[in-house]
């Protein structure tokens, strides 16, 4: 399993983002989780975090139960790696000067305030373009809708973009009230489409003097999932619903087993017969369980018998073994049974991140593998203003009367 | 429909993948979609089917044009001509070694090679990344496969309904005291669809800089555990699994969705702060509520949530979802209506954006809306290029301009059955029991005057394909098009 002390520099090899630097503005979830996960492919992050405060993320769950209380959120950590910050009060016209400097040494900036935010604190795109004096530059927004039309200011949350988006209306039962997946999907999938439209907008500016801008809507991410419903509707009218309250048991809905649920569905080679052997039971068979139809008309029947075969598995060997005998099957797993699995461990899949404050925890890492440039976790979260020095005295080359006028006024 | 490339290049000079070209032998979802949206970047995309073995987007997922399979159902699929417009299509038999051999020609010349074959089918075929990399240095393959290409469950079978259960966001999400549940259609397609987007254009930003490719080896399932720190955390916290609590939140109430007036109409309604609460109570008339204890601060709503959410429903049961929303907004207050396909085809919102855009299709579809990309770009004016391509429609194109082969040769490679102008299989495509669905439910309504909506969500501005090249705007679908359905 990969490692990360703090400030241990560590080998690695090349990313595919060496070089590139990104100035993060955001917060939250989705604006972070995009600029990580550019971080994570090697571009170098800078969070600019408001002084005191920081990024409301900080204090997200689940978290310790002690140390400072800016530095005990886990989630903020699993966001925010790969970065180093520093503390800015982009409100204050005296922390301008500092952000004209920082913005001149990026390629790309990632902001997420609610739309006319920064226009308001004077920061305007074309502010920002005269700033960046060389090269390309790419301005990327994260909002809810979007920075233009009816619903730019509006106020949203998970639960109200699932709504509007129009996957809550076709998920949960008919009889019943539309359903969201659990957590906060809308947000790491607003971040992962905000990273890949930055770089995007990165290839067709990169080499140039130009700018781009970049416009991500977290509501549009989530209708964009709708391909098939969508159509439905454009191509002959109709109107998806919700599940049947009577469906196929091999629809892939989860089952119980005497230890877990399991999930089958039948499709190609993994045939009720298949099912029939795997789980011992012969009733399977049963001419009337052929066809989807056909087990949809006596799902009472057929939901019987297997409630009878299911109870006599665990759901996790059915699954291996199963799969291994190329039936089409989840098991529903659980953080337990996710940080135990042999696939992601094989795949070193969890990264083991060490902080001053909460310890040691395993957080999910690399999400897709590229064999020449992989992704890597290079340093851990960093405290609150961690590098607020290093960055403007050392590097901005600010003289210490400034900066300490700057800590005087609170800027920093 | 001719292929004509005249004028392309001027036109999509500006666009972030000019002068890319992608290889697709992807299926279903996932990938094609990621083909489709890197079309729509500006790359040309040559997707490969084989003439017995068609993407199963084709037929089985349908839906039909106007719910009738006609004779050629396989040019009448929706889900085909969202997920892979733009694209040029290639029918070649990669099972014959001519095929292979065509293949790695096509690879020589090409940027990115994008599929979704099970780890053995590329290596069976000696088409693996090791081996394309000897052709072309400087290849990006990306390789979907459910649980990546390594590891114990390398080669078990998987789709996006089993995954979706077994990467563990379904533990988090279902009705309180219920199963676990999936959510939308396919959700881990479209998680590998942006994973692919994302590691594929950082591996071209690495390959100008450095002149060399890579293959990307992504597994879905690791791309879901990768969404759901909270639970992962948690459990290292405490050793507590994540509730499954519907649409309630773990701190948050109220924090749900409510009937609105109408049938199966719902509103959503999150409230974060006691100033949203207070607004709220004031906008909905429930003043009373601010000074009940059962509510007055933030643990007592999320302990009282369920009575809170019988008041609230009491209030929005006598009103459109709309009007609840806007009334709330109006005060700061998350709340949106739960939408339909309809209620988005023809949201002004959305119309103002331009999220759906108006492809023309080849006769019969004609035009249709199709979901375009989330994000806007200011400068490069990103669409869909083109119409999802008919079945072989690209063949002379590729075999002609693309590898430079001669008449000829093109004749003998259609007559030896490498490539083919037409399905070789019988393609079943079964149309919808509409009547049944509706009766169970899954179907919700069929509107018969869907073409006439449609034509009223026509994108704001329309003029600019009017002009240029008629070439061009032939493969760019004309915005001003009326639709015609």
């Amino acid at each position: 399993m990969r490692k990360v002390l703090p400030e241990a520099p560590s080998a690695h090899a090349p990313g595919a983002l060496d070089g590139v630097r990104v100035l993060d503005l955001t917060h939250g979830v989705a604006g972070p989780f995009a600029t990580r996960l550019l971080g994570d492919l090697g571009a170098e992050v800078l969070k600019v975090e408001q002084p005191q405060r920081g990024d409301f993320a900080r204090y997200l769950g689940p978290a310790v139960a002690e140390g400072p209380v800016t530095e005990r959120g886990l989630l903020f950590q699993y966001l925010n790696w790969n970065k180093r910050g520093i503390t800015l009060d982009l409100r204050r016209p005296d922390a301008r000067p500092v952000l004209r400097e920082l913005v001149a040494r990026s390629d790309i900036v990632v902001e997420a305030f609610a739309p006319g935010t920064m226009a308001r604190w004077g920061l305007d795109d074309d502010v920002l373009r005269d700033w960046k004096k060389d090269g390309a530059l790419v301005l990327t927004s994260v909002t809810n809708f979007g920075r233009t039309g009816p619903y730019a200011h509006f106020a949203a949350d998970d639960l109200v973009l699932y709504a509007m988006s129009g996957i809550m209306q076709i998920s949960g039962r008919a009889d019943r009230e539309p359903l969201k997946h659990g957590l906060r999907q809308s947000l790491y999938i607003g971040g992962l489409n905000a990273a890949y439209a930055t770089l995007a907008a990165y290839l067709l500016v990169d080499g140039s003097d130009g700018m781009e801008h970049v416009d991500v809507s977290i509501h549009e991410c989530l209708a964009s999932e709708l391909v098939l419903n969508v159509a439905y509707y454009a191509f002959l009218g109709a109107i998806q619903g919700r599940r049947p309250v009577v469906d196929d048991p091999f629809s892939g809905r989860p089952l119980r087993t005497a230890k877990g649920l399991v999930s089958m569905q039948i499709n190609g080679p993994a045939t009720i017969a298949g099912y029939g052997k795997l789980l011992g039971q012969e009733k399977l068979l049963d001419g009337r369980y052929a066809t989807s139809g056909g087990r949809t008309a006596h799902a009472d029947e057929l939901e019987q018998v297997l409630q009878e075969a299911l109870a006599g598995h665990e759901a996790r060997d059915l699954f291996t073994r199963g799969s291994e005998q190329r039936l089409l099957l989840g098991v529903v797993q659980g953080a337990a049974e996710l940080l135990d699995c042999p696939q992601l461990t094989s795949r070193d899949f969890f990264v083991e991140v060490d902080h001053p404050v909460t310890g040691r925890y395993r957080f999910p890492g690399e999400l897709a593998r590229l064999s020449r440039t992989p992704t890597s976790v290079r340093r851990r979260a960093p405290l609150l203003g961690e590098h607020t020095e290093q960055v403007l005295l050392a590097e901005l080359g600010m003289p210490q009367a400034q900066w300490h006028a700057l800590v005087e006024a609170g800027a920093i | 429909m001719s292929v004509d490339t005249g004028g392309r290049e001027a036109k999509t000079s500006r666009l972030p993948l000019a002068g890319v070209r992608v290889i697709d032998l992807s299926y279903v979802f996932a990938i094609p979609y990621a083909g489709g949206l890197l079309a729509d970047l500006g790359a040309e995309v040559i997707k490969i089917e084989a003439p017995d073995r068609l993407d199963q987007t084709r037929s089985a997922f349908g839906p039909f044009l106007d719910n009738d399979p006609g004779e050629e159902p396989w040019e009448r699929t929706g889900i085909f001509q969202v997920l892979n417009r733009g694209k040029r299509s290639f029918v070649l038999d990669m099972r014959d070694p001519l095929g292979r051999d065509l293949f790695k020609r096509l690879v020589a010349k090409s940027d990115i090679v994008l599929d979704n074959y099970t780890p053995r089918v590329m290596r069976g075929w000696g088409l693996e990344y090791a081996e394309l990399r000897k052709v072309n240095p400087g290849i990006i393959m990306v390789s979907n496969t459910g649980y990546g290409s390594t590891g114990p469950w390398a080669n078990f079978p998987s789709q996006g309904t089993t995954l979706e259960v077994t990467m563990g966001i379904a533990n988090c999400t279902g009705y309180a005291g219920d199963v676990p549940w999936k959510v939308g259609q396919s959700y881990p397609d479209f998680l590998a669809c942006w994973t692919a987007l994302l590691s594929v254009l950082a591996a071209l930003h690495y390959r100008r800089k450095t002149g060399e490719g890579q293959w990307i080896d992504l597994g879905m399932y690791q791309v879901g555990v990768a969404l759901i720190p909270e639970p992962i955390l948690r459990y290292q916290c405490d050793g507590s699994d994540w509730p499954r609590v519907g649409n309630h939140h773990w701190w948050k109430a109220p924090h749900n969705v409510y009937p609105a007036q109408g049938r199966d109409s719902w509103v959503a309604i999150s409230i974060g702060s006691e100033e949203q609460w207070r607004h709220f109570a004031g906008a909905a008339g429930l003043d009373r509520l601010i000074s009940d204890e059962r509510f007055d601060t933030a643990l007592n709503r999320w302990r009282n949530r369920q009575e809170l959410d019988r008041i609230i429903a009491g209030w929005t049961a006598g009103l459109p979802a709309e009007e609840v929303m806007h009334r709330l907004q109006a005060v700061g207050v998350a709340a949106g209506p739960v939408w339909n396909s309809r209620d988005l085809l023809t949201n002004e919102h959305l119309r103002q954006r331009q999220f759906y855009e108006t492809v023309v299709h080849p006769q019969p579809i004609g035009a249709r809306p199709i979901i375009g990309r989330p994000f806007k770009l200011a400068s490069a004016e990103l669409r869909a290029t083109a119409a999802a391509p008919r079945f072989g429609e690209g063949n002379r194109y590729v075999l002609s301009e693309v590898l430079g082969l001669s008449e000829a040769e093109v004749e003998r490679l259609r007559e030896a059955g490498v490539v083919a102008d037409r399905p070789r299989v019988v393609v079943v495509g079964a149309p919808l029991n509409l009547e049944y669905l509706q009766r169970v439910g899954a179907i919700a309504e069929v509107d018969r005057n869907y073409g006439e909506k449609l034509a009223m969500a026509e994108p704001a501005t329309n003029e600019a394909m009017s002009d240029g090249d008629p070439a061009e705007s032939r493969r760019a679908g004309p915005r001003s098009h009326n639709l015609n359905v």
